[in-house]
């Protein structure tokens, strides 16, 4: 168990910046997500941290020491691939015993016929069999122990995977898209699993995705990454609830947010497709701003003076709930509310309905920079209009 | 009504059975219609000519004859108080014997170090691969010319390190080795292109793995991935150059002759003396037909080994 630090981590491939001076803190016993768009750089920083790439600048701390000179075998960590990298040619049971063999048995030992006749090396090998046992017990995978990797499933592999980096006591686990080659829903089940593992084994984890539901399921921080920089670090329901930039907002949580373009108006309150919205930015009159709102916030009513409206496009039932897809005038993005589905029996594709929403419930963004603007409501705050 | 039932069904299987068993025969006619092109040229071509190589072996048939006469095993019987035969086979085996290792060894070694080169492996591959490209034939008089002993490079670099030059491919003890140097020559840039297409193909994550589980050092990259992962590579590797290294022919016709003194027979030379210098077509016959064996032995293993072991 170790706390990881990232201090002013650069690197560039070629001429193309892929970290621009990243700083992370991690705490140990940490479940700390790294999660962005494909190309942001988090498998690059992952990788970094595990000594399988070099950085241009910066340091990497393990339990307070800089490693930054330490090859990957010495910095004691373990890492799950995307691939799983299981050697094709060794059983189940010699997968996970590889970092064991590796480290415990000298060179001699581990050749196959030698080895047998060092009494010490026996001795070994049985503690080494005793562990491998343990943790596929643990992983519920013994009745595989003597197959190849080839008859195993996906989600048998990425047990192998996870057997073979939690058969040592690592200081860190590293996880580089673990899940992204099982099918949908293995995925979810597997997201539990590996909770679990992080709850019972303490250590810390560094998880890497690029799926924005498994950052918000399993960590205990996630750290939102965007073309190189690091966007926010922040718990999953402040990351959801309290975004630093619209990039983040709009990464982050299924529908994506609904995001509306306004003019700050002279009173201080957002108009925004010739509606006052009750809000007060900290910006300019003339200010261009975008307004988040999340789709779960949005109520459908009947059309009103003062009130958005737009027209139903489509409706996709999800049971207990309704997913809305409407059309506004002058917006370009279609807007998606979640509505409980009794609150819509009557409604039909190409209604016109009008929009409801709490001003509290509004997320202001600058329109140039996207990042957040803090906000007042405008007095007297507007009451929240049922349909 | 139930044994009426029973009655209907009892009475109408035979009837569909030998409807089933009429049209099963009519397919299989069609499939033997169709497939009989194929399987003549098949056996007119590739089956056929080893028979009569078998057949012919049976006979006194000589190039000319205009008859021949069944002689049953005598061809074999003699070739067993075959002098030449005999120091044939030894020299073939022991051909085989140092050719295949020392250019599956040294094609593999090459390849990994070409491979580990930043830049210039293009270059390196193309100095490698160039006996490969270039006919036996011809870089056999190349050789001839190197290893002359008054003008060829080789002698002149003894002499001037004050060693005795030698008739390299004249003399007893050094005919045969010559010929093996020729051969792990030749064929080692062929294993090299094989064994680096092989490299290649290893994930990169594996080494990575690999890395993080503490493997760090050269040897246990080496015994723990790469070799393991380069075994279906090694063996076909190792089958081509034994199947090459059997039909070794070329550089003995033109360097040694088989000579001096037979020291450099091999197999597949003194096939074609007996077959076209002294036309014993029956004999040539009977030695085509060990070599067979050989070619058989090897892919026989070949298949047992890969059903066993190097399949992942």
């Amino acid at each position: 168990m170790a706390a990881v630090g990232i201090h002013a981590i650069q690197k560039s491939f070629g001429s193309t910046d892929v970290l621009k001076s990243i700083d992370l803190a991690i705490e140990d016993g940490e479940f700390m997500t790294l999660v962005g768009p494909s190309g942001c750089g988090k498998s690059t920083l992952l990788r970094i941290i595990a000594g399988l790439e070099a950085q241009d600048a910066g340091s990497i701390s393990i339990g307070g020491k800089a490693v930054d000179d330490r090859r990957p075998s010495a910095r004691n960590l373990a890492m799950v691939f995307q691939s799983y990298a299981l050697y094709p040619h060794l059983t189940v049971g010699q997968n996970i015993a590889v970092p064991l063999r590796m480290r415990n048995l000298s060179m001699t030992e581990r050749l196959p016929l030698v080895g047998r006749l060092s009494p010490k090396a026996a001795g070994k090998k049985v503690e080494i069999d005793r562990q491998v046992r343990r943790v596929a017990e643990q992983l519920d995978i013994a009745h595989l122990l003597d197959r190849k990797p080839k008859q195993l499933s996906g989600g048998q592999r990425q047990r192998v995977a996870v057997g073979r980096a939690m058969v040592r006591d690592p200081n860190v686990f590293l996880m580089d898209e673990p899940l992204s080659n099982l099918d949908a829903k293995l995925r979810v089940h597997m997201r539990t699993e590996i909770a679990d593992l992080h709850r019972s084994l303490g250590t810390t984890f560094i998880y890497v995705t690029h799926d924005q539901a498994e950052a918000m399921t399993m960590s205990s921080r996630i750290a939102v990454m965007m073309e190189g920089d690091l966007i926010q670090v922040a718990p999953p329901a402040e990351v959801y609830d309290d975004p630093a930039d619209i990039r983040v907002a709009e990464f982050i949580g299924s529908p994506k947010i609904n995001i509306l373009s306004g003019i700050v108006t002279n009173q201080g309150t957002v108009g925004c497709n010739g509606v006052e919205i009750g809000i007060q930015p900290d910006c300019p009159a003339g200010a261009e701003v975008k307004l988040g709102v999340r789709p779960e916030k949005l109520e459908i009513a009947g059309p009103a003076p003062g009130r958005l409206t737009a027209e139903i496009r489509h409706l996709e039932n999800l049971g207990p709930d309704m997913l809305v897809h409407l059309r506004m005038r002058d917006e370009a993005d279609p807007i998606v509310a979640r509505c409980p589905a009794e609150n819509l029996r009557t409604a039909r594709v190409g209604d016109q309905v009008g929009l409801v929403f709490s001003p509290g419930d509004v997320l202001v963004f600058d329109g140039t920079t996207g990042l957040r603007q803090p906000s007042r409501f405008a007095v007297p705050a507007p009451e929240k209009i049922h349909a | 009504m139930p044994s009426s039932d029973t009655m209907t069904f009892g009475s109408a299987m035979p009837a569909v059975s030998v409807h089933r068993k009429r049209r099963s025969l009519a397919a299989h006619a069609t499939a033997y219609a169709l497939s009989a092109p194929a399987l003549f040229l098949m056996g007119l071509l590739l089956i056929g000519p080893v028979l009569v190589v078998l057949m012919m072996s049976f006979t006194d048939y000589s190039l000319g004859n205009a008859s021949f006469e069944w002689v049953g095993l005598a061809n074999y019987a003699e070739m067993l108080e075959d002098d030449v035969f005999v120091k044939a086979i030894g020299n073939t085996l022991l051909y085989v014997g140092i050719v295949v290792p020392a250019s599956v060894f040294l094609g593999l070694g090459t390849a990994m170090l070409i491979e580990s080169l930043t830049f210039g492996r293009a270059f390196w591959r193309a100095v490698y691969f160039l006996p490969v490209m270039a006919t036996l034939m011809a870089m056999a008089i190349v050789w001839e010319f190197m290893l002359n002993a008054r003008f060829g490079m080789i002698s002149q670099l003894l002499t001037l390190l004050g060693l005795p030059a030698k008739n390299w491919l004249q003399e007893t003890s050094t005919a045969l080795p010559m010929l093996m140097v020729i051969g792990i020559w030749q064929a080692l840039g062929f294993n090299m292109v094989l064994f680096m297409a092989g490299l290649t193909s290893i994930p990169r994550d594996l080494y990575e793995a690999l890395e993080l589980d503490g493997g760090s050092s050269s040897w246990s990259r080496f015994w723990t991935v790469t070799w393991p992962l380069l075994s279906p590579v090694t063996l076909f590797v190792v089958v081509i150059t034994a199947i090459r290294s059997f039909q070794v022919f070329d550089p003995v016709h033109v360097l040694t002759k088989g000579g001096p003194n037979n020291a450099s027979m091999v197999l597949i030379y003194q096939l074609y003396q007996e077959g076209f210098d002294f036309f014993r077509s029956a004999y040539a016959a009977g030695l085509t037909v060990v070599f067979l064996v050989f070619i058989f032995a090897i892919t026989w293993v070949k298949s047992r080994v890969m059903e066993k072991n190097v399949h992942y």
